[in-house]
């Protein structure tokens, strides 16, 4: 089998991981754990507490939000080598939004403690985390700009 | 706590110093007494007179006898002194951290406080145990080899001590001069790393503005700064060596000619023998004196150190003396909970009011919710209101001063619950019932000195009306299930085991239910997310010893980790050729296990949780490892290649996913299997069992039993409808609380790792519950539950507390619904008060946070 080492070589291809060292993108592969979902379900729930983050390997996922007066809007979708889930774990809150896999997903699911761990000790990730984050909130407030003029 | 160090020696080990410095004064009175001994017999030498020499010698023998065991007891004695302190102070320590208020440990980092308790007082302990001994040891040693030597030739003695004053003025100033100078070394040295970490972080700037040279010279300069430092600690070092030796042997020249003199030209005043002895004596007081000079100086780095470990621990406004000194006067005063506030106020950084003058009233068994926007002071408010903070002013609590209110009556009667509720290591129950761990039955608990109350006799079952177990659990159960928290024992009982000759009823029910799981299996389908077990097949989410065993015995020589040496075992893996397989994957695995965990450090939650080999193992196999480059797995020594194997067989290659398991490995797994069922040595084949559908084995967890296999973890969907299946069929067979109860034994990791925050959160709460307090204080208590449960959880717990008062900070304004007042805060005031419906009426700051949420 020896599928850790192809484990390793998938998460290398994820910009997030890119620049760690073997060891550590092995401990992510070892620790994490590969699940699979079928199109239609619920990988997170919006306002589920937070257990893990994920990225996904293969398939395609989409994120819902509902807002307050009980819509579904989508507001993106995820394709491989996409980490998700990570911004409730930070928070330490509740899922805030919901991601639903569209097609076979599969995934490696890392847990909050894992993951807050290799936030605290590479410095590396962290930074890309934070610019994942930056980039994402950039998105979001260019999403609402067209959302107001329109 | 005693502020001086000796008041705190004497007051805390008065006794056993008496006791040593009598046995001191014991060897000490010896020493004059075994000198003269000596005189003696050498005189009765010159005169010849063999029989009366040696009758002294048989005395001289019997005098160091008495003082090498005299010795012996004063050094065992300071050691104990010294170790008895220890645990004492430390046990004083730990008290004070327990009294600490709790905004002072808000500000203490707790790093601080472990590396005082720990490493700076270990200094002091060696302290404890010479403070009294040595100066007394060393000093009548002093006087004893002096008094001596006054008796033998008073001019004499004067003579030999005319030296010292000019040393006892002399020694200590350089002395001084050095230990300043060692100060001055540590100080640059520290410059010279600062230097190095700053040129390695501006390299670029340096590159840029070409000061290559500039910098290289500075650090040269600082380097030789240290290296003046170090010379002249040399030169003086050695001077004191020096000047001490010189005045000594000057000291003992003078006395030979002097000495020599007055036995050759008046031998009536000095014979030979007296001269002997008395530079014996002489030498003797080099000793003593250099140990006074040193204990001294330690002497004052001991107290600086004591005072400031003790001024750290003592922080203003420290909670009472223990509770444990305190009795509990019975029964524990009932509280009705009608807090009344008079201008109560809580101030930090001695100017922010959190609390401002605030006037609150609420009456007895009310459901209070109280709201407002961050920093309006509602958490600090539930925390005064548990009496878990200082304030000033005035809260009463049923008529009484909170402040006043023993804390006895406070920790049985109020329960608080903040937003994370702590968990300790240890078992769920163990978490759950921290809430009973009262006034033990047996002892006064005071775990100083003799053994501490063991932690079954910590339980005080009153509050519950329970007397033993099974209505403990039955109460355990109950607010477990209010909580929510009755589903996550559920599940986690499920991974656990249990014994099943000690429960034989509840194995034949797991057997019942593994046949109807089955049952459902066949009509329901889902077997795909489960691996059954099969003779025949391999599986590849058991570890590989499972698989080779496929089948268990109660002997020790068949566990995980002493399989590898097992004779039985170890010929049936030659026989079917898997031992070099299983070296080649054990390298494999330990190559990677090394990999991953060798920077993780040895305590760290990931190595119980994911690692192979323990954090005491790693060592052992880094070295296998190394030398693996070297040698080929099978040309290494026997035990290194148990390690290997062992290490193989600790493998669940779907899980792991390490190594190369392909079908050519696997089928010789099953051969071994085969084998080995097949070829039992008779003493084995009596304990051994192999896996068979109609039994229950003791080595897998219950779900293990229940499906007769193993899930398999990758497919989400496919885990939720088993788990929804056998937890169907196992709460139809009331079999839910069984499992439950072996829930209970779950150990949560450290600090309650192994638990998902919602998890933590329901123990806190259950935690509370179980207590069964008068008056129960939330702050955001619920906000881990999922938003869609917290206004059910909320009345679930509003039920719970029936007829007593619950005070609860709320997470959102729209809970308040649920509660009979509602308390605005703003800025530390009270703004508004009324009930739900009046306050949402009215256009204040309740219906501003109300349009705020939404």
């Amino acid at each position: 089998m020896q599928s850790l080492e192809r484990d390793v070589e998938t998460l290398r291809n994820i910009p997030l991981f890119a620049g760690l060292p073997t060891a550590r993108l092995k401990l992510i592969a070892y620790t994490a754990e590969i699940v699979r979902f079928e199109p239609g379900e619920v990988i997170v729930r919006q306002g589920a507490p937070a257990d893990a983050a994920y990225i996904i390997v293969e398939g395609e996922a989409e994120v819902w939000i509902t807002d307050t007066a009980g819509n579904n809007i989508r507001v993106a979708t995820l394709g491989a080598h996409s980490l998700l889930g990570e911004v409730a774990i930070l928070a330490r809150s509740h899922r805030t939004a919901t991601v639903q896999a569209k097609d076979p997903v599969v995934a490696f699911k890392i847990s909050a403690n894992v993951f807050l761990d290799l936030v605290r000790q590479c410095p590396d990730i962290g930074m890309q985390v934070m610019t994942v984050l930056a980039q994402r909130l950039e998105r979001t407030a260019a999403l609402l700009q067209q959302h107001d003029r329109r | 706590m005693e502020q001086n160090l000796y008041r705190y020696i004497i007051k805390r080990s008065f006794w056993p110093q008496l006791f040593l410095i009598a046995v001191i004064f014991g060897v000490a009175a010896l020493n004059p007494f075994m000198l003269d001994l000596k005189k003696r017999v050498l005189k009765m030498i010159i005169a010849l007179d063999l029989n009366t020499a040696l009758m002294l010698s048989a005395w001289f023998l019997g005098a160091v006898l008495v003082s090498g065991a005299l010795k012996y007891v004063k050094q065992n004695m300071e050691g104990r002194i010294q170790e008895t302190m220890l645990r004492n102070l430390r046990g004083d320590l730990y008290d004070r951290i327990l009294r600490f208020p709790l905004a002072h440990v808000r500000n203490t980092p707790a790093g601080q406080l472990i590396s005082m308790m720990i490493g700076e007082v270990e200094d002091l302990g060696q302290f404890f145990g010479e403070a009294l001994s040595v100066p007394s040891f060393h000093g009548l040693m002093l006087l004893g080899s002096v008094g001596y030597m006054v008796y033998l030739n008073p001019l004499m003695a004067l003579l030999a001590l005319g030296l010292f004053p000019l040393q006892i003025w002399l020694i200590p100033k350089l002395q001084r001069r050095v230990s300043q100078l060692a100060r001055d070394r540590v100080k640059a040295v520290r410059g010279v790393s600062d230097r190095i970490q700053e040129s390695v972080g501006a390299i670029q700037e340096i590159y840029a503005n070409d000061t290559v040279a500039f910098e290289a010279s500075g650090f040269r300069s600082q380097l030789q700064k240290i290296f003046q430092i170090r010379i002249r600690i040399y030169n003086l070092k050695y001077l004191i060596k020096w000047i001490n030796n010189f005045l000594e042997k000057l000291g003992y020249a003078f006395l030979l000619i002097i000495g020599g003199w007055l036995a050759i030209t008046r031998p009536g005043s000095m014979d030979v023998a007296s001269l002997v002895v008395f530079l014996e004596a002489y030498n003797q007081l080099n000793e003593p004196w250099r140990e006074l000079i040193n204990h001294f100086q330690q002497r004052e780095n001991a107290r600086v150190k004591y005072e400031q470990v003790i001024a750290n621990f003592d922080p203003p406004g420290l909670r009472p003396e223990f509770p444990l000194e305190e009795r509990v006067e019975e029964p524990v005063p009932e509280l009705a909970g009608a807090y009344e506030m008079r201008a109560a106020t809580v101030v930090v950084d001695g100017r922010t009011p959190i609390l401002d003058r605030m006037q609150l009233s609420t009456p007895p068994q009310q459901r209070v919710a109280i709201v407002g926007s961050a920093g309006s002071g509602k958490s600090t408010l539930a925390l005064v209101l548990a009496k878990l903070y200082g304030y000033t002013g005035s809260v009463l609590l049923d008529s009484m001063e909170l402040a006043e209110l023993p804390s006895a009556v406070a920790g049985r009667r109020i329960a608080f619950v903040g937003p994370d509720a702590r968990t300790f290591t240890g078992t769920l129950l163990e978490n759950l019932v921290y809430g009973l761990r009262h006034r033990p039955a047996s002892g006064d608990g005071k775990a100083n000195g003799g053994s501490a109350a063991g932690p079954e006799e910590w339980l005080d079952l009153a509050p519950l009306g329970a007397s033993d177990r099974a209505s403990l659990t039955a109460a355990v159960f109950d607010a477990a299930r209010t909580v929510d928290l009755d589903t996550d024992l559920f599940f986690l009982g499920l991974r656990a085991t249990i014994d099943p000759e000690r429960k034989p009823e509840i194995a034949a029910r797991l057997l019942t239910a593994r046949r109807l799981v089955r049952e459902r299996f066949r009509h329901e389908g889902g077997e795909a997310a489960v691996e059954f077990f099969d003779r025949d097949r391999f599986s590849s989410y058991a570890s590989i010893a499972e698989n080779v065993l496929f089948g268990y015995s109660g002997a020790a020589e068949l566990s995980l980790d002493g399989l590898a040496g097992h004779e039985h075992f170890r010929r049936v893996i030659a026989e079917v050729g898997l031992e070099e397989t299983l070296l080649t994957l054990g390298a494999a695995v330990a190559r990677d296990m090394v990999e991953i965990f060798k920077d993780i450090p040895a305590d760290h939650e990931l190595f119980a949780e994911f690692s192979l080999i323990t954090a005491t193992e790693l060592p052992e196999y880094a070295r296998l490892v190394s030398q693996l480059e070297r040698t080929a797995p099978d040309a290494l020594p026997g035990e290194d290649r148990a390690r290997l194997v062992t290490l193989a067989l600790r493998l669940i290659p779907a899980r792991h996913r390490l190594g190369q398991v392909d079908d050519a490995f696997m089928a010789k797994v099953v051969a071994a299997r085969h084998r080995f069922a097949e070829s039992l040595p008779p003493a084995l084949a009596r304990t051994f069992i192999p896996y068979d559908r109609e039994r229950y084995f003791a080595d897998g967890t219950l779900l293990d039993n229940i499906l007769f296999g193993k899930m398999l973890a990758t497919s989400s969907l496919a885990v939720k409808k088993i788990n929804a299946m056998v937890e169907e069929v196992i709460t139809a067979n009331g079999l839910r609380e069984v499992v439950m109860e072996t829930g209970l034994d779950y150990h949560v990791g450290i600090a309650g790792s192994r638990l998902s925050p919602v998890q933590r959160q329901k123990v806190g709460l259950a935690r509370a519950l179980l207590k069964h307090p008068h008056i129960l204080i939330l702050d955001e208590a619920l906000n881990a539950y999922e938003s869609d449960r917290r206004v059910e959880m909320h009345q679930r717990l509003l039920q719970a507390m029936e007829g007593r008062t619950v005070i609860a900070v709320l997470e959102r304004p729209d809970l308040a619904k649920h509660y009979d007042r509602v308390v605005v805060l703003d800025s530390g005031k009270v703004t508004e008060t009324g009930t739900y419906d009046e306050l949402s009426a009215r256009e204040g700051l309740f219906h501003q946070l109300m349009v705020q949420a939404t």
